[in-house]
C-alpha cells in the first residue's frame, strides 16, 4: 500500500526547499501558473520510481510528451535546481510513508568532454551507436556527461546506482516499467488507452457507464470493437445499437474515461491528476467529482489533484459537504503552491500554504477567499 | 494598492465616519470592497472607500458588544492572515466602560493583532505561507476624554459648529426640561443625548424629520467642527503606507 503523510522536496527543478506534511486522503494542489504544481506531482512520481535511468526517463519524458525529439539530456539535467552553483549537482525527495520512510536522490558532476569520449562512454547500445554514426557522421567537438548515483529507498533497503549520461544520448536503453503509482497528465485523455482497466472488470465497466450515462444518457455500453483493418478500436455503444468510436465524442467523454481508468490502476496506491478540469465543463465537476472521490476511497486510493480552476475547487470542496458534518475527519487538504523571489532579489523558491478544505471553504463563504494565491 | 479596515459600531457610526472621510479627508464611495465582505445580518452595514488607489472598508458591525461576533461570523481573523490588509481600526463608544476593559475586550476578538487605545500599533504576523507581513491597528475609543458615545461626539461637534450652536443649546436645554416630570427615562444621560441628536435634526431639518440618520448627517458641515477633527484626527493615516 503506497500513501504518503509528508514530502520533503531539495533542489528539485524550481524548488531549492520545500516541507510539506499532514496530506489527508483528497490533496488539492493550487497556484498560480509556474507556481510549481507539476513539479510537486513529479516529484511524489520520483519518490517511487527505481533506482535506473529508465525509471528516471519514464517520469521527465512526460513533460515532453508533444515534443519527442528534445533531448533527454537537457530534461534530465533541468531536475536540478538551477541555482546549484558549480559542477555538482543534486536533488533529493523524501516522504513519510504508510510503509517507512521513502527516499529518491540522484547526485553527480557534470562535465563537458570532447564528443569522442563522450560517444565513447554513451549508454548507447553498439547497434544504436552505429545508427547513431550513420545519423550524424560528425560527432560534436564537445559534449557534456553527467555521472553519479541514484538512489532510491521504498519501504525496504536503498538501492544505489551509479549512472553515466552524455548530451549525445538521444536513446536510452531499458524497459518500460509500470509505476507503482499512477499520474493523469492534463491532456493524457487526449491519447487512446481509456479502457484498458476497465472492460476486464464488469464491475468497473457497470460503474463507468452508469458515470458516462450522467453525462449522456443515450450511453449503454463501452467496449473494443475490431475496424475493418483489423485494429481494435475503443468504442461506445448506444442505446439504438450504433457503435461510435471515442474519436467522434469530445473530451469530457474521454477525460471521465481516463479518471477512471487510472483510478481502477491506482487500487491501494496513489493517483496523481493534473489540471482535472482540462477538457470538462464545469457543469460536470459536481457530478463527476463525488463519483472519484467515492471510488478512491472504496479502492483505497490516495489523491493528489492540481488545478487552476476555482469552479473545480468549489465542486471538489461541497464532496465534503461541510455545512452538514462535523469539523472532525476532513478528507481534503488545500495546498496552495507559490512562488516567493529570495529576499536578496537572486533566485527563487516554492513556499506551501497547507489547510483543511473546511478552511477554505468557510473562509470562501465569508469574503471570497483566493485560495489559488 | 493598499487596503484597509475600520470595524464600527453601527450604521450611525458608518454614516458619519464615512460622511467625513469624504467631505475632509477626500475619500470617494466605492461600489465594491476588494475583500469581498458582504452582509450576513440585518444590523451589518458595509461601506467601502477609495482614495489614490488604495481601499478602506468600513463595517458597521450592529451594535456595541457585536465586535466578536463580527470577527467571526466574517472571520476577520482568517482574513488577516490571508489577505493584504495593511491597517485594522476599530471605532467604539466610551460608554460607562473604563479604557483598559474596552481594549480588553477588543482584543479578546482578534488571534494574530492587538491594539491600542489612541495610538497606532505595529503588528507583525506570519501568513500561511509561512512568510511575516506587518498590519497596524488602531483603537479609538469616542469621545476620547470623557464616557459617553457616538451622540456626545456630535452634540460637542454641533457646540463647536458657529451655524449650529444656537439651535443645539436650545435643543440641551428643552430635553432637559423633559427630564423631572414628562420623561423620567431622559435622566439616563444616553438616552438624553439620543433624543437630543434626534430632536436636533428633527428640528434643523423638519421635511426629513422621518428620513435617515444619513440624511441628517449629510445636511451639516463637519468639516467646521475642531472637536472632531481632534477626535478623527488618526483617519489622517489611513491611505498612507507611513506610520
Amino acid at each position: 500500500m503506497s500513501k504518503i503523510n509528508s514530502i520533503e522536496i531539495s533542489q528539485f527543478r524550481g524548488i531549492k526547499q520545500l516541507e510539506i506534511s499532514d496530506f489527508s486522503r483528497i490533496n488539492l494542489i493550487a497556484g498560480d501558473n509556474n507556481c510549481g504544481k507539476t513539479t510537486f506531482l513529479e516529484a511524489i512520481q520520483f519518490l517511487f520510481a527505481e533506482a535506473n535511468l529508465s525509471s528516471v526517463k519514464s517520469i521527465v519524458r512526460q513533460r515532453t510528451v508533444l515534443n519527442p525529439n528534445d533531448s533527454f539530456y537537457v530534461s534530465f539535467i533541468n531536475l536540478f535546481n538551477s541555482e546549484q552553483k558549480g559542477k555538482w549537482l543534486t536533488f533529493e525527495i523524501s516522504a513519510a510513508g504508510n510503509d517507512g520512510p521513502i527516499r529518491f536522490e540522484i547526485t553527480g558532476n557534470e562535465k563537458t568532454v570532447s564528443g569522442e569520449e563522450a560517444f565513447r562512454i554513451s549508454s548507447m547500445s553498439s547497434r544504436q551507436k552505429n545508427a547513431y554514426k550513420k545519423s550524424s557522421p560528425l560527432l560534436p567537438e564537445t559534449a557534456k556527461i553527467f555521472t553519479g548515483n541514484v538512489i532510491s529507498q521504498n519501504s525496504k533497503k536503498p538501492k544505489d546506482k551509479e549512472i553515466t549520461i552524455s548530451s549525445i544520448d538521444n536513446v536510452l536503453p531499458g524497459i518500460t516499467i509500470k509505476k507503482v503509482i499512477q499520474y493523469a497528465p492534463s491532456f493524457g485523455h487526449l491519447r487512446y488507452d481509456l479502457l484498458q482497466n476497465i472492460v476486464e472488470n464488469p464491475e468497473y465497466k457497470k460503474l463507468a457507464v452508469s458515470v458516462l450515462q450522467q453525462f449522456d444518457a443515450s450511453i449503454v455500453d463501452i467496449c473494443y470493437t475490431k475496424a475493418d483493418d483489423g485494429a481494435f478500436l475503443e468504442t461506445i455503444i448506444t442505446v439504438d445499437g450504433t457503435n461510435m468510436p471515442f474519436s467522434v465524442y469530445g473530451d469530457g467523454i474521454k477525460k471521465i474515461l481516463y479518471i477512471l481508468n487510472k483510478l481502477f490502476d491506482s487500487t491501494d496506491s496513489i493517483l496523481l491528476i493534473d489540471e482535472i478540469e482540462t477538457g470538462l465543463h464545469k457543469k460536470y465537476f459536481e457530478r463527476l467529482f463525488p463519483v472519484v472521490f467515492e471510488l478512491a476511497k472504496k479502492l483505497n486510493v490516495q489523491l493528489f489533484i492540481a488545478t487552476h480552476s476555482l469552479e473545480a475547487i468549489d465542486a471538489i470542496l461541497s464532496y465534503a459537504q461541510y455545512d452538514n458534518t462535523s469539523k472532525n475527519n476532513d478528507p481534503i487538504k488545500v495546498i496552495t503552491l507559490k512562488r516567493v523571489e529570495s529576499p536578496d532579489g537572486k533566485g527563487s523558491n516554492v513556499v506551501a500554504r497547507n489547510v483543511t478544505g473546511r478552511y477554505v471553504y468557510e473562509n470562501r463563504k465569508a469574503f471570497e477567499f483566493e485560495v489559488r494565491l | 494598492m493598499m487596503t484597509e479596515l475600520m470595524l464600527v459600531e453601527g450604521v450611525s457610526d458608518v454614516q458619519l465616519i464615512s460622511y467625513y472621510l469624504q467631505n475632509v479627508y477626500g475619500w470617494k464611495h466605492e461600489k465594491s470592497n476588494t475583500l469581498g465582505i458582504v452582509q450576513t445580518d440585518k444590523q451589518d452595514h458595509i461601506e467601502s472607500l477609495s482614495k489614490g488607489g488604495n481601499q478602506l472598508v468600513l463595517c458597521g458591525v450592529g451594535g456595541n458588544g457585536k465586535f466578536a461576533h463580527f470577527v467571526e461570523e466574517h472571520r476577520i481573523n482568517s482574513m488577516l492572515v490571508e489577505r493584504d490588509i495593511a491597517s485594522v481600526m476599530v471605532v467604539t463608544d466610551h460608554d460607562e466602560d473604563s479604557v483598559p476593559s474596552i481594549k480588553r475586550s477588543i482584543n479578546a476578538s482578534f488571534k494574530d493583532i492587538s491594539f491600542d487605545s489612541g495610538k497606532w500599533k505595529n503588528n507583525k504576523i506570519t501568513d500561511s505561507f509561512g512568510s511575516p507581513k506587518s498590519i497596524r491597528t488602531y483603537l479609538l475609543i469616542i469621545p476620547a476624554d470623557k464616557k459617553g458615545s457616538l451622540e456626545n461626539v456630535i452634540i460637542d461637534a454641533l457646540k463647536d459648529i458657529q451655524t449650529e450652536n444656537k439651535l443645539i443649546g436650545e435643543v440641551i436645554e428643552f430635553i432637559e426640561s423633559l427630564k423631572s416630570e414628562v420623561v423620567p427615562d431622559l435622566q439616563k444621560i444616553n438616552n438624553a443625548n439620543k433624543a437630543t441628536v434626534g430632536t436636533f435634526f428633527s428640528v434643523r431639518d423638519p421635511k426629513h424629520a422621518l428620513r435617515s440618520f444619513a440624511v441628517f448627517v449629510s445636511k451639516i458641515d463637519w468639516s467646521q467642527s475642531e472637536s472632531l477633527k481632534d477626535l478623527f484626527e488618526p483617519f489622517n493615516c489611513l491611505g498612507k503606507t507611513d506610520e
